[in-house]
């Protein structure tokens, strides 16, 4: 429901082929600033000054100028194009994580990911397709859409479908009990709700949705790739260790605090997974200019998309207090990895502190020089981007059918896990309890496409004899 | 219109819960209004239950008192049995409930709508609607009178079409001793209303002196009572124990072998009842296994010679009803005054209003109470004022007061009934509101206070005490947030209440957080600042226990505002939206929500359909802006 409203006005990018493993895919880009956004990506020819409809032979750079992929790029003026405004259209190769890449670099010159159904929409709006053309796109939206409660089910896999709706029942009989105590005892002969009970069926739960996070998330990163963002202070020694991991030098690197500003991108491989390398800029309150201010934001952006948060501290100076607790482990960030540079120097007084702490608790420390823990650092990257046991075993399996890959419902079954946890620890507080067991149902309903609005009071009225 | 006995701004039909309301708002924002009722005795007349609140109703009057309502001011002055319900569980899902002076009750509305000179209370029947042109002109009565007003608020209860049933006896009327309304409801559908059929019930009434109390477990009320209305200083009646006793094998022995003989097995009822508040003849059937359910003896007022046994709803003859009464603990000896009886009456499906409660088929003309299918005074109350103050803001121009799901119990009914009809009469449940951590009973003041004095319906004084009520708790956690826990003191705490440990330079407010912590516990924390006074550090404790919860509430009605508030043209073609689902069309077409929130809501209305909903919004709105 929430993801319906779109903007007018936008420029929105998206794969218009269905995502998969054909030989090429097609990314479709449209809107105002469709043309401009080609031309700032695309070296081959100029598309802003392309003649109508014709295609280019050329290649899409990432924003540090590298080639992500040769491709066949066509342009398209308002109103001769499939969704009515100026759109482009760029043929590549069919790698998913090419095309994610690709899509990635326009979002980053300021396009929107389209919704479902949009550029449809679009083609709609503009008078491009009449209405019955308009009554069959609805069709396919309505059976692809999300929300379209039995199709959306039956897309999924058998085997998965039947556990995210036995997980959807266990909970829904739970939120009926506490709803019922919540609603009715005070004035009803219904029991409370069995805490016991509720907790050990939420753990129940809880396994599962971990084991689904689990091997979705190994499948996403097998597909996909991890995506690595090298954050720190400037002059932590970020571009030098990037530099390094890439094995060229990438990266300009010099003693003068801010020296990088905008995001790098480089690809390794390791274990047979790829890894997208980011470095960014330093971050630090006394920025000097506009430049670098933007350089921090852009750093911080990259961030929230992370798979992993590499964040490298100069072992040599003082740690902030951030460092200190990420040095410690205490914090609750997913996949955040703290490394010490500069190991030639001798440590500070606070990086001083773990040396004496044992292997597992004290930070990994680096020497670009000499190349020490460079080793370490990419075994700790793989294990945790897949965990310990595959690390091990080395080149890794495409995900199963029964699991959950996309990147949308793996972000659902977080928010269920997440509120799983939460309600397993307020089971005493029945209004507390109530309000992240529905934030767990919203979660999988989003997967499921179902809604529990009447079947609650159906669930209460059904079990228990309410009414004086 | 040729003759005129009466010219109003707005006229009310019906004097019940919905009605009084209905007729206050109007009257006291300065508009001459009708107040006409079958029977002046009856005005505010509790038809079953002598009691108001309960959970989510007793959050329901609240709201009304905040918004300038009448309904908490009567209770406080006439309860004589105040109850905080669900207190062992959280604020949020607590509910206060009162037992009534049933005659008393209705001797207090009588008296506020006498006293209100806007108001003209009238006996006599609604017979006939004016209409011209699509828009309400006045009404007829039965006996021939026309009235000419600009809004009529129709709140006609149970009353139309309504047959009453006990036993194979079936009488015409909507209340005991009351008749129906028939010609009313005609009048409707000839102008294009639907009606249906729902049904609810009652217990029989026992004489006070009949009963042997000493066979039933007292229950005392709240010492001190707890006030509904935020402007009652304190509650002055004596108060009263209500009392306790159960059915038992021979209750429904007595029962069972006599369903036969009841009109809800024998299939003479069409219409729907609650499943919340079934008769005791259904719940025997339903719930076979349970050996015994509980009755409630509520005395109807201090002075009153009648009990209510609560949870002993029936339509069973009369001989049955008293066969069983005595099978009863405390009940052998009892006499029987009234017997029980179901009532079957018309309701118009809801998809037939707005969310101002005026008809989409008639400009002007606003329905409120049970009739649009919910049942309950509180309910009742709540459209009335609603219905109320729309008629008002129609009056002066102003656009119709919607309360949304996030502010209100209110909204939550209102928009309830605007997106799908009731199955059954529609009682208010606290799981209905998904924000019910934001709407509690006793922030109803600080969420409605304010929207109550800027229609100039409640007063400033009470908007401002509410104002200062929010400031003074805000400050006080904004004082425990920047306040470091004394680390000893604080570490002794947490240890004596097992509530974890403390790292220094803890914030007193995440101390607070924690499950086992109460407000009083911290006081060792704080330092100098004056200590505020119970009822504020009760509200303090609350807001920081809820905070988490509070906050992804307010961040998820935020992300979906605006979607929430795009609005659907009125005739608005659903017929060309080509896609959509035959029952999304239907519903759509029905409801014509009038909002894209509102149409999401809608029952059978997937988010495909919404998607499509919004294309073609698009589109309509491209091709209106062209011609
Ligand atoms: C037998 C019975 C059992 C009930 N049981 C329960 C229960 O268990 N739980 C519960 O929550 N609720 C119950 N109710 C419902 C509760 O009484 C109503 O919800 C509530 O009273 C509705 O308020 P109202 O204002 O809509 O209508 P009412 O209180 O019914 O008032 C309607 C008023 O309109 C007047 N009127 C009707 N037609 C006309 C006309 N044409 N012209 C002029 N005046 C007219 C009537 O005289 C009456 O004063 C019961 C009601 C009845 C009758
Ligand atoms: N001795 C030593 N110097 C290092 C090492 N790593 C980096 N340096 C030096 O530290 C300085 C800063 O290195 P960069 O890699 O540019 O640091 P950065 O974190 O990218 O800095 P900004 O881009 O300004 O945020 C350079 O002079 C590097 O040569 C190391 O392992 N040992
Ligand atoms: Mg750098």
């Amino acid at each position: 429901m929430s993801t319906i409203l779109y903007r007018e006005g936008d420029t929105v990018v998206a794969p218009a082929t269905a995502p998969g493993v054909g030989a090429l895919a097609v990314v479709r880009i449209s809107g105002p600033d469709a043309i401009s956004i080609a031309d700032r990506i695309f070296s081959g020819a100029t598309p802003s000054r392309a003649p109508l409809r014709t295609m280019h032979h050329g290649t899409i750079l990432s924003v540090d100028g590298e080639p992500i992929d040769e491709v066949l790029l066509t342009v398209f003026r308002t109103p001769h194009s499939y969704t009515g405004e100026d759109s482009v259209e760029i043929s590549c190769h069919g790698a998913p994580y090419l095309v994610r890449r690709i899509v990635d670099r326009v979002v980053a010159e300021g396009a929107r990911l389209a919704g479902p159904g949009e550029f449809t929409r679009r083609a709609f709006r503009n008078g491009r397709i009449d209405l019955a053309q308009a009554e069959a796109v609805a069709d396919v939206i309505q059976a692809r859409s999300a929300g379209a409660a039995r199709s959306a089910l039956r897309q999924l896999h058998g085997g998965l479908s039947k556990r995210l709706q036995s997980m959807r029942h266990q909970l829904i009989d739970v939120l009926a009990d506490v709803e019922a105590d919540l609603d009715f005892a005070a004035e009803e002969e219904v029991p409370s709700y069995d805490r016991e009970a509720v907790k050990a069926t939420l753990g129940e739960v809880l396994t599962i949705i971990r084991d689904l996070i689990e091997k979705g998330e190994r499948g996403r990163i097998v597909r996909d790739g991890v995506r690595v963002v090298i954050a720190g202070r400037p002059n932590a020694g970020k571009s030098t260790l990037f530099n390094a991991l890439l094995e060229e030098d990438r990266a300009i690197v010099s003693e003068e605090p801010g020296t990088t500003r905008d995001v790098l991108e480089g690809e390794i491989e390791l274990g047979g997974i790829l890894f997208t390398l980011h470095d960014t800029a330093g971050e630090r309150e006394e920025a000097t200019g506009a430049i670098e201010t933007e350089g921090i934001q852009r750093a911080k952006a990259k961030q929230k998309e992370a798979d992993i948060v590499l964040r490298v501290a100069d072992r040599s100076v003082a740690l902030t207090g951030d460092e200190k607790r990420l040095a410690r482990g205490e914090h609750d960030l997913p996949r955040h990895l703290l490394v010490f540079t500069k190991g030639d120097l001798p440590a500070g007084p606070d990086a001083a502190a773990f040396d004496d702490a044992p292997r597992a608790s004290r930070p990994l420390t680096v020497c670009v020089p000499s190349g020490e823990g460079l080793d370490e650092l990419r075994a700790d990257l793989l294990r945790l981007a897949v965990g310990e046991k595959e690390a091990g075993a080395g080149k890794q399996g495409v995900a199963g059918d029964a699991d959950v890959t996309s990147r949308r419902h793996l972000q659902a079954l977080r928010t269920v896990e997440r509120a799983v946890v939460s309600g397993a620890a307020t089971v005493r507080e029945g209004e507390l309890l109530a309000e992240d067991l529905r934030a767990a149902l919203n979660g999988l309903d989003e997967i499921t496409g179902e809604g529990a609005r009447e079947e609650l009071l159906d669930e209460i009225f059904s079990r228990f004899c309410i009414g004086k | 219109m040729s003759r005129t006995d009466g010219k109003y701004d707005v006229a009310v039909i019906g004097a019940g819960h919905a009605g009084v309301e209905a007729a206050l708002a109007p009257a006291r924002l300065g508009f001459r209004v009708l107040l006409l009722t079958l029977d002046r005795l009856a005005v505010g007349r509790m038809s079953c239950n002598p009691a108001i609140g309960g959970l989510a109703k007793g959050h329901l009057v609240r709201e009304i008192d905040a918004l300038g309502g009448e309904m908490a001011r009567a209770i406080d002055a006439v309860g004589i049995h105040f109850k905080l319900l669900n207190r062992s569980r959280g604020p949020a899902v607590q509910g206060p409930r009162a037992q009534a002076d049933r005659d008393g009750y209705s001797a207090y509305m009588l008296g506020v709508v006498e006293n209100e000179p806007n108001i003209d209370l009238k006996d006599g029947e609604a017979a006939d609607l004016i209409v011209t042109g699509g828009e309400i002109r006045g009404l007829v009565t039965a006996t021939g009178e026309k009235y000419s007003a600009d809004s009529v608020i129709l709140t006609a209860g149970t009353f139309l079409s309504a047959v009453m049933f006990t036993g194979d006896r079936k009488v015409a009327g909507g209340r005991r001793n009351e008749p129906a309304a028939e010609r009313l409801g005609e009048r409707m559908r000839t102008l294009g209303f639907r009606t249906a059929r729902l049904k609810t019930g009652t217990p029989p009434r026992v004489r006070r002196s009949t009963v042997d109390w000493s066979r039933a477990w007292e229950q005392k009320p709240d010492r001190p009572p707890l006030p509904f209305s935020f402007g009652t200083e304190s509650i002055d009646r004596p108060q009263v124990s209500c009392w306790i006793t159960r059915t038992n094998d021979k209750t429904h022995d007595i029962i069972r072998r006599n369903l036969d003989r009841s009109p809800l097995f024998r299939g003479e009822i069409g219409g729907a009842g609650p499943r919340y508040c079934p008769s005791i003849e259904d719940k025997i059937h339903r719930f076979a296994h349970q050996p015994s359910h509980h009755v409630f003896l509520e005395i109807e007022g201090g002075d009153s010679d009648l009990v209510y046994p609560n949870g002993l709803s029936t339509s069973l003859p009369e001989d049955v009803q008293e066969e069983f009464l005595r099978s009863i603990p405390g009940l052998e000896e009892c006499e029987m005054v009234i017997p029980g009886y179901a009532v079957e009456y018309d309701f118009f499906p809801s998809d037939q209003i707005r969310r101002s409660l005026e008809t989409t088929l008639v400009e002007g003309l606003y329905l409120a109470g049970q009739m649009n299918g919910t049942s309950g005074y509180e309910e009742a109350a709540a459209q009335g004022i609603m219905a109320g103050i729309n008629a008002a803001n129609r009056c002066r121009g102003d656009r119709p007061l919607v309360l949304s799901r996030a502010e209100a119990y209110i909204g939550v009914l209102v928009d309830d009934l605007v997106t799908r009809v009731p199955r059954e009469p529609y009682r208010m449940f606290t799981s209905r509101a998904e924000h019910r951590l934001i709407l509690r009973h006793d922030t109803a003041d600080v969420r409605l206070a304010p929207v109550g004095a800027a229609l100039g319906l409640a007063s400033e004084a009470a908007a401002r005490r509410a104002a200062e009520k929010d400031r003074d708790a805000r400050r006080e956690i904004a004082y425990l947030s920047s306040r470091t826990a004394p680390f000893h003191e604080a570490n002794e705490l947490t240890e004596r209440l097992e509530a974890g440990p403390v790292r220094p330079g803890t914030k007193v407010v995440e101390i607070l957080r924690r499950p086992a912590v109460s407000y009083d516990d911290i006081l060792p924390l704080r330092d100098g600042e004056p200590l505020p006074a119970p009822p504020l550090r009760r509200e303090v404790e609350v807001r920081v226990k809820y905070a988490g919860y509070v906050e992804r509430q307010i961040r998820l009605v935020e992300k979906l505002k605006k979607m929430e508030n795009r609005s659907i043209p009125t005739h608005f073609a659903y017929e060309e939206v080509g896609g959509l689902s035959n029952e999304a069309e239907e519903k759509l077409t029905a409801f014509r929500p009038e909002t894209l929130g509102v149409a999401s809501r809608i029952e059978g209305v997937t988010p495909a359909d919404v998607s499509l909903l919004v294309v073609y919004l698009d589109r309509w709105e491209r091709t209106e802006e062209l011609s």
